[in-house]
């Protein structure tokens, strides 16, 4: 698919480096994402997603070192792009929105003037900021003088709503968004979602949407990636991970994950743990964990194959995903390990 | 009502008095602008092996609730009481004795377990304090919690510290140290929104068994209303210290009384993309003051549904549908008004 | 469900906890410096008399019958001799008993006293936390010294007046740590739930946070000998020290009050660098301790 990718990760991988060894937090990990799409990350804590987000714009912790791989924004290497510059493509060209509002504004300032800093920092014209910043915050759904207020005057979800009207100053074409609403109430992720929605469709952004909460990224992105221990295992259109998954961990994510609409369902749990990242791993990471792993899956690495158009999957059985996924739907299945 | 009700509570207040800063000591505003009322005459009753779920917004006063109902803060109005004895006015032999009835499991194993408690102690730690048994038979009993927990074998576990155990077992850990006592009530306050999505099933499943096989009664504090389903029998929906629905769980949910509760049941996202998401009017809620009106009823200023009378008026919660209550004056018209809603769509 | 062993640790407990951290030290190049440092010291201090090749107060005589009054480093002094005819080799390897006595004695009781105050201030808060916080800001604005020599000189010198000036004062900085350390674990859940299982508060603060403050307690152990070593040091050579044992700073004060301090290098070097090594390797023990103990400082 040679289409055009505004952002394209190919085979990259990050380590953590520490006194106490090397953890190996994503792994030959690739996904492409086209201009105005949305894509959902979700997986379990630990899994690799928040790095993955990080490296895709650029800011990785001084203990992370990318071992491998590109992100390519617009064809340029982020990774190989001298840190000057990808401090200009930031803000301008892609935004980032962080979980916690309260600890990315700065609490001795006023919104304006965080506004304005960020503007002249960024280079933009001298003029028109103050209607630029009111012009967004009635955008976000905020009152404009609410600009004059210090972050701790504000709600849990105006801040939230704060930080989003700044992180479209420049309209940029990727929006990185590390679980936006994780933490809000349900009425006021309600607002901060549908909120979202609307921007990214009248904005035609590029948004990379990541959350543990898999409803949260149903409900916004067109596509979805699964990871499981610092890999992509699944890939594909919303509708087909949530219709029709085929990576055994994507159908327990969803058996174990709750739908109001279904309240007496019965809702699995996966025994065991991810697997540690600070040694190597033969074969598939979720054999351990995996009901329907077998001896190859042990040994073998299963590679990324395509099963429809779009839609990726890194398991041996992809092809059986039909049968997985009936006998995933009764829970004991779930309650015991694999061979492993 | 066949069973024997454990937890009774009537009309809990709880009032916290803000302190004064100088200026205010010496020139006093009118009123009680400095009280802040967490709990506002809450009244329930739960029997014993049934599990009540309690859901509402952050500062609906869900936390308080649990505060109190574990003796860990006093209420300022009202009675709670456990069994036969009035919490309120239990001092320290009896308050010791009752302390052995409740217990409670937290949101954050992570924080909650001592860091540099093994299992081991921090499941005797209980055991301990209430002098009972010997070395031998507390680390029998402790052996049996953990297994009770799933924390099998329990060898296994006894020696590690926190930090070695995954999220699930940590929380199974807590649960251990909670059921040692054998009480009779248990508080969870959001047992598993810290934990993995692939490990909740479990532990929500776990507490389930524990209340039916010990004969419990357990308090589910929760802001996820999709849980509900699988652990309640019964569901309490609180808004600014009040309960403004009551009702067995699978009915709050399925036919909801009260506007907030139609708005909150609304608002859950739902893990399937066909779905079309909530529209504006919940998320106008967000938007709109949160300040409760003195007199009225404290939606009131958020409800779409809202009449005159609602600004005046304080509702009270009382029966629709059998055990099914609401605190709300227009419960019948908005009815009404929504089964007109879906007959024309 | 989830009780399938996690692939963690191998062989966990206590010990193994015990035995990493110790690892973690050692493991580090500063660490070990320190540690071996501190080693050596510690045999110096138990086995001085069998070490030391003459009895340090012993005066010694040239052969033409003068006393070896200040002598150069030869063959039989290796580190010369004092204005008394004293061996500095004997006198260094014994003195630094009285640093390990002092040290350690005061450290222990000013990680006492602290962890004490910073767990009950921090703990209960309010009043208590007010009057024990404005009792540390009393004894921060003591000035050390005056206050050390004045006790000192009304008690009259002796080592333990010295551990009893240096233990009422040096408190405070642990207490102070202490107790913002307790301020923020009170809060925590595990605290909580120790209080819902009827733990009373001296339960609370013995057995649930102790173990908790007691790493940072133990950094300041280790910090409090260096400073104790240090006092004892300043006192002895402002001329407060015991008199009837030596020590560093006593053999300090004896260099310059007889004058030798200017022409005879043997007599100032040796024990101002054992006083400097001495403190070094506590502090260099302490700051490995403390990044073992405290893995936030690692990351960065």
């Amino acid at each position: 698919m040679a289409t055009m990718s505004l952002l394209s990760v190919e085979n990259l991988s990050i380590e953590y480096r520490s006194r106490r060894g090397v953890v190996r937090a994503v792994r030959n990990t690739s996904f492409a994402l086209e201009a105005g799409k949305t894509l959902g990350v979700v997986g379990e804590s630990g899994c690799g997603k928040s790095t993955l987000a990080m490296a895709v714009l650029g800011l990785l912790p001084p203990t992370a070192a990318v071992t491998g791989g590109a992100v390519k924004l617009g064809g340029r290497d982020l990774v190989r792009l001298d840190p000057e510059k990808l401090r200009g493509l930031r803000w301008r060209k892609m935004a980032y929105i962080p979980q916690s509002a309260m600890n990315s504004l700065n609490p001795v300032a006023r919104l304006r003037d965080q506004f304005h800093e960020i503007w002249h920092a960024h280079g933009g014209a001298r003029d028109g900021v103050r209607e630029k910043a009111e012009a967004l915050f009635i955008r976000v759904g905020l009152d404009p003088r609410r600009l004059d207020s210090y972050p701790h005057e504000l709600s849990g979800g105006m801040r939230q709503r704060a930080i989003i009207a700044m992180a479209l100053m420049f309209e940029p074409e990727l929006l990185v968004a590390d679980e936006p609403t994780t933490g809000l109430d349900v009425i006021v992720q309600r607002g901060v979602l549908n909120l979202l929605r609307r921007l990214q469709a009248e904005e035609q952004m590029s948004v990379i949407f990541v959350s543990h909460d898999i409803a949260v990224v149903a409900e916004l992105c067109e596509r979805v990636a699964v990871m499981y221990a610092g890999e992509i295992v699944e890939l594909g259109p919303a509708r087909a991970i949530f219709g029709a998954p085929c990576h055994p961990y994507t159908i327990g994510l969803e058996q174990a994950f709750p739908d109001i609409r279904d309240p007496m369902r019965t809702l699995v749990s996966i025994a065991g743990a991810p697997p540690r990242l600070d040694r190597p791993l033969d074969g598939c990471p979720f054999t351990a964990r995996c009901p329907f792993a077998v001896e190859r899956c042990r040994i073998e690495k299963p590679a990324v194959r395509s099963i429809a158009p779009g839609h990726l999957v890194a398991c041996h059985f992809a092809a059986e995903a039909e049968i997985n996924r009936k006998r995933a739907r009764e829970p004991l299945v779930w309650q015991r390990g694999g061979t492993a | 009502m066949s069973g024997e009700v454990l937890i009774r509570c009537d009309d809990v207040h709880k009032t916290y008095e803000a302190r004064r800063t100088l200026r205010e000591l010496v020139m006093p505003r009118h009123g009680d602008g400095h009280a802040i009322r967490a709990l506002d005459g809450v009244s329930f009753r739960l029997e014993r092996g049934r599990v009540l779920g309690v859901a509402g917004e952050s500062g609906s006063g869900k936390s308080t609730l649990a505060n109190l109902l574990v003796g860990l803060e006093r209420p300022t109005g009202g009675l709670i009481r456990m069994g036969d004895r009035d919490l309120a006015r239990l001092h320290g032999k009896e308050l010791l004795a009752f302390r052995r009835q409740v217990q409670m499991v937290f949101q954050d194993p992570f924080a909650s377990l001592n860091p540099r408690f093994t299992v081991r102690r921090t499941v005797e730690e209980p055991l301990v304090i209430h002098g009972i048994g010997d070395r031998a038979s507390r680390l029998a009993r402790v052996r049996e919690a953990l297994e009770e927990a799933d924390l099998r074998p329990a060898e296994l576990f006894l020696d590690r510290f926190p930090h070695q155990l995954s999220g699930g077992q940590r929380q199974r850990a807590a649960i251990a140290r909670a059921i040692v006592l054998r009480p009779s009530a248990l508080v969870a306050d959001e047992p598993v929104s810290m934990l993995d999505v692939s490990v909740r099933a479990g532990i929500l499943r776990l507490l389930r068994g524990l209340v039916d096989r010990l004969a419990m009664s357990l308090v589910f504090i929760t802001h996820d209303l999709s849980l509900i389903g699988q652990m309640c029998d019964e569901l309490a929906i609180m808004y600014q210290g009040r309960i403004v629905e009551l009702g067995p769980a699978l009915d709050v949910l399925a036919k909801p009384l009260h506007p907030y509760t139609r708005a909150l049941i609304a608002a859950v996202p739902v893990p399937d993309p066909e779905q079309r998401p909530a529209d504006d009017a919940v998320a106008l809620l967000e938007a709109m003051a949160p300040s409760a009106s003195v007199h009225g009823c404290r939606f009131a200023l958020r409800c779409v549904y809202a009449v005159k009378r609602c600004h005046g008026d304080d509702p009270r919660l009382r029966p629709i549908d059998g055990a099914h209550e609401g605190a709300c004056h227009e419960i019948e018209r908005i009815r009404t008004a929504e089964k007109e809603k879906s007959w024309r769509h | 469900m989830s009780s399938v062993p996690m692939p963690l640790v191998e062989a966990p407990g206590a010990d193994h906890e015990r035995w990493a951290t110790a690892r973690l030290v050692l493991g580090s190049p500063s660490g070990l410096v320190g540690v071996a440092l501190f080693v050596f010291f510690c045999v110096l201090a138990v086995a001085g008399e069998r070490l030391a090749p003459y009895d340090p107060m012993a005066i010694h005589y040239l052969p033409s019958g003068k006393v070896a009054q200040v002598e150069a480093p030869s063959r039989a002094f290796w580190l010369g001799t004092t204005h008394y005819g004293r061996d500095v080799l004997s006198q260094v390897i014994v003195g630094s008993r009285v640093a390990f006595i002092v040290g350690i004695v005061s450290a222990f009781f000013i990680a006492f006293i602290g962890t004490n105050i910073g767990l009950i201030a921090g703990y209960y808060g309010r009043r208590v936390d007010d009057v024990l916080m404005r009792l540390t800001d009393i004894v921060f604005g003591i000035p050390f010294l005056p206050f050390a020599v004045v006790l000192v000189a009304l008690l009259r010198p002796s080592i333990w007046n010295i551990i009893l000036t240096i233990s009422c004062l040096l408190w405070r900085t642990t207490a102070r740590v202490i107790r913002s350390q307790v301020l923020s674990l009170r809060e925590r859940p595990f605290v909580r739930a120790a209080r819902v299982a009827g733990a009373s508060d001296l339960r609370i603060m013995y057995v649930h946070l102790l173990p908790n403050v007691m790493p940072m307690s133990l950094l300041y152990v280790a910090f409090g000998v260096a400073w104790a070593v240090l006092a004892e040091a300043s006192l002895s050579f402002l001329g407060f020290g015991d008199p009837r044992m030596v020590s560093w700073g006593q053999m300090l004060y004896a260099a310059y009050i007889s004058g030798s301090i200017r022409h005879a290098w043997w007599s100032v070097v040796p024990p101002g660098l054992c006083i400097t090594v001495f403190t070094a390797s506590v502090f260099l023990i302490g700051r490995e301790y403390e990044r073992v103990v405290n893995p936030r400082l690692d990351r960065g």
